[in-house]
This record gives structure tokens, C-alpha cells and sequence, in this order.
């Protein structure tokens, strides 16, 4: 993965190029739900999984309207595309996955990415609504990485769906109790380069 | 009234007014607070991840002890590494204090953690418990949230934030669908549920 990477000058302001990457991501995480959510075994399978695609897909949609409101407001051109460097790669391995289990954790990769983008771009906005946008969205992406980890070790420990009962609960193995939370702090090492899905 | 009684009345009041003055300036006051501005968002910080874990051991103590029922290991696997995180959380926080000079903030210097920690104690099962720990971890990802667009600057304290927000976050999320399988992430995060500084009593 490449790191974060410092504009040249003729670019577009510094806070302008995170938004337009921002909202790529976001436009790239729409594509790949609507994707997953007409895969034959999302669209007969499990309802709480169609649910969570759903209810993903919708988040980041209002995600990307809430980046490309801060990008005109920024004086940028606002992104409408989806992200170049992960488009191609990640629709091939959409297209690969053949059961909930491997689709729930590609989709939590690209949660991933996202939420440590937005973590790391936090830390270099200077205008303090755009940095609380970025941990604000950054923390939901993250609370969705963490419902598909819980979800695919379920998946993958022969369980359906998670706790719907108290007796379910009391049920599941104590690996689940941990795989939705696996780090202290949130890392930032998979972030895209600031100019990843800037405008030209 | 008679005019000796009114004066008796007068210096009564008045020999009061002076007695309480002479109390005022003989007995100190509170100490002023050694945390102010970013400071002081980092002192509720690291005050809030003391109360969570404070709160997260209060839960594992009552599922050790058995009073609800048969063992969740699932949930008491959950509540072990949540302290922990928050454990290191507050010392995250700790060391932008010390850095600066100012005191660690050991204990839970809170104006709701009386509250907080007697709702723990009071509840009767497992949704009454991990509600409450659950509204600490959305307050506290809120509070982050709003913290980092409050911070002046660049520095650690935004680093801070911005990395652990999303851990406070992640373990709502995964709170809420460990134990009733219902999904607690909404669009945004409220920042208006965000703490004050106010509510630090350090």
C-alpha cells in the first residue's frame, strides 16, 4: 500500500484533494454494496445480511454527499467517481466471491481502508468541522468493520446470525466476543495518498 | 421595632456579615483547576477512559460473581480487552498531560460517575449493564469526535482523538451486536451528545 504522500504545488489545495479522495472512497464503497447486493447467494440468503448491506450502502452514501459538501464549500470540484486505484481490483474480487463469509470480509477490507484514510486525513486537516467529519465518519466506517468481523466469525463458526436472544448469546464462543475489536488504537498505515481521488 | 432593638439587629447582621467574610478569607477555597483549554479536554479524556475501565471491571466482577446467570463468555471475553484499550487509552491521554507538565489524572474526576457506577451496581441484567457501558462508549467516541474539531492546532491531542474514537465506536458497534444481535451504528456519530469540560471536576 502506499502511504500518504505530500501534493505538489500546483495542485489543489491540500484540504480540497483529502475531501475529493474522501468522497471517491465513499463513491467506491456504494458501487461494491450495490454490487454485493445483487449477488445471488446476499439476495437469498440471510436477512440480517442483506440488512447490513443495505444499511452500509445508505451510510455511505450520505458520506459521500457529506465530503463532497465539505469540498464545495472548500472551493474544490466535487467527486462524483469512484476510487481509480481500488475500482478495478476490488470489482474483480466482488466477482469472485461466492458466499456470504468471503464477501463479508472483503467488504470489511474496504471499510478498513476507508476508516484509516479518514483517521489519517483527521490529522492533517487544519479546519477544525472538516477534521470532526473525518473522525465522525472514520468511527462509523470502523463500527461497520466491526459488525462484519462478528458477522463472518459467526458465518465461519457455523452460526447464522449473532445473538438475537439472551440465550444465543449466552451461546457464542468467547473468539466473537473479540474479533469485532481488535485494535487499541485505530491504524492509519493503509491510508490512500492524499491526491488518490483528487479531481484533475 | 424600637430604635436600641434595630440597632441590635443591625450589628447582629452585620457582626454575621463579618463573621462569615472573616470565614471566607480564612478557609481556602477550591484549588483553581491546573487544566485549562486543550488541556483541559485531554484531562476529561483521560478521565473518561478511567471511568470506562472503572465501569467495564464492575461489569466483569458482577459476571464472575454469577448475577446473571450462567456465564457469557463471549461477553466477559469482550469486557476483558475493552478495559484494556481503555487502560491504554488513558494513558495515551496521560502522557499529553505530562508532557505539558500538568498532573496525570488518575482517578474518575467526573460530575455523572457517581451515577454511572450506582446504575452499574443497580442493574438487574446483562441489557441494563451493557446499555450503560454502551452509552459510555458512544459518549466517549462523541465526545472524541467533537474534541477534534475543538483542539487548536495539530498536536498529539488531535492524533489522540482521531485514532481512538473509532476504537470507542467499534466497541458500541460490537457490543450491541454481540448481546441482542441489533445493530447500534447510525449515519453519523451526534456530536451533541458530546461531554462538556464542564463536567470535569479536576
Amino acid at each position: 500500500m502506499t502511504g500518504p504522500s505530500t501534493a505538489p504545488a500546483s495542485e489543489a489545495p491540500l484540504a480540497v484533494q483529502v475531501l475529493q479522495t474522501a468522497a471517491a472512497l465513499e463513491n467506491l464503497a456504494v458501487v461494491s454494496y450495490t454490487t454485493a447486493a445483487g449477488m445471488p447467494f446476499v439476495a437469498a440468503g440471510s436477512a440480517q445480511l442483506r440488512a447490513l448491506i443495505a444499511r452500509n450502502r445508505a451510510h455511505h452514501a450520505a458520506h459521500a454527499q457529506a465530503f463532497n459538501q465539505a469540498v464545495a464549500k472548500a472551493g474544490g470540484a466535487q467527486q462524483h467517481a469512484a476510487d481509480a486505484r481500488y475500482a478495478a481490483s476490488l470489482g474483480r474480487s466482488l466477482a469472485g466471491a461466492k458466499e456470504p463469509s468471503s464477501l463479508a470480509g472483503l467488504l470489511d477490507e474496504l471499510e478498513g481502508i476507508i476508516a484509516q484514510t479518514c483517521t489519517r486525513y483527521a490529522t492533517l486537516a487544519v479546519d477544525g468541522s472538516v477534521r470532526s467529519l473525518f473522525v465522525n465518519i472514520a468511527s462509523v466506517e470502523a463500527q461497520h468493520g466491526a459488525e462484519l468481523l462478528i458477522f463472518r466469525t459467526l458465518l465461519n463458526g457455523g452460526n447464522a446470525e449473532p445473538g438475537a436472544t439472551a440465550a444465543d448469546a449466552r451461546a457464542l464462543p468467547a473468539a466473537v466476543g473479540t474479533v469485532g475489536i481488535p485494535q487499541f488504537v485505530y491504524p492509519t498505515a493503509d491510508a490512500s495518498a492524499i491526491n488518490e481521488g483528487a479531481v484533475h | 421595632m424600637s430604635g436600641q432593638s434595630r440597632r441590635a439587629f443591625t450589628l447582629g447582621v452585620t457582626g454575621l456579615w463579618v463573621g462569615l467574610t472573616l470565614d471566607a478569607c480564612s478557609s481556602p477555597g477550591p484549588a483553581p483547576s491546573p487544566y485549562s483549554g486543550d488541556l483541559r479536554t485531554v484531562a476529561l479524556a483521560a478521565a473518561l477512559e478511567n471511568q470506562a475501565a472503572s465501569a467495564y471491571r464492575a461489569v466483569d466482577a458482577a459476571l464472575r460473581a454469577g448475577k446473571f446467570g450462567k456465564a457469557i463468555p463471549a461477553l466477559a471475553a469482550f469486557v476483558q480487552t475493552a478495559t484494556a484499550h481503555h487502560v491504554r487509552h488513558a494513558a495515551i491521554w496521560n502522557a499529553i498531560l505530562q508532557d505539558a507538565h500538568k498532573p496525570t489524572i488518575t482517578g474518575t474526576p467526573l460530575s455523572g460517575n457517581a451515577q454511572l457506577m450506582s446504575a452499574i451496581g443497580a442493574a438487574s441484567d446483562v441489557d441494563a449493564i451493557v446499555s450503560a457501558v454502551q452509552r459510555l462508549e458512544i459518549q466517549a467516541a462523541q465526545t472524541y469526535t467533537a474534541a477534534a474539531g475543538s483542539l487548536k492546532g495539530l498536536g498529539p491531542a488531535v492524533s489522540a482523538a482521531a485514532t481512538i474514537a473509532p476504537v470507542e465506536a467499534m466497541h458500541a458497534a460490537a457490543l450491541g451486536y454481540l448481546v441482542s444481535g441489533r445493530s447500534a451504528v447510525v449515519s453519523l456519530l451526534d456530536t451533541g451528545g458530546a461531554l462538556s469540560t464542564k463536567t470535569l471536576t479536576a
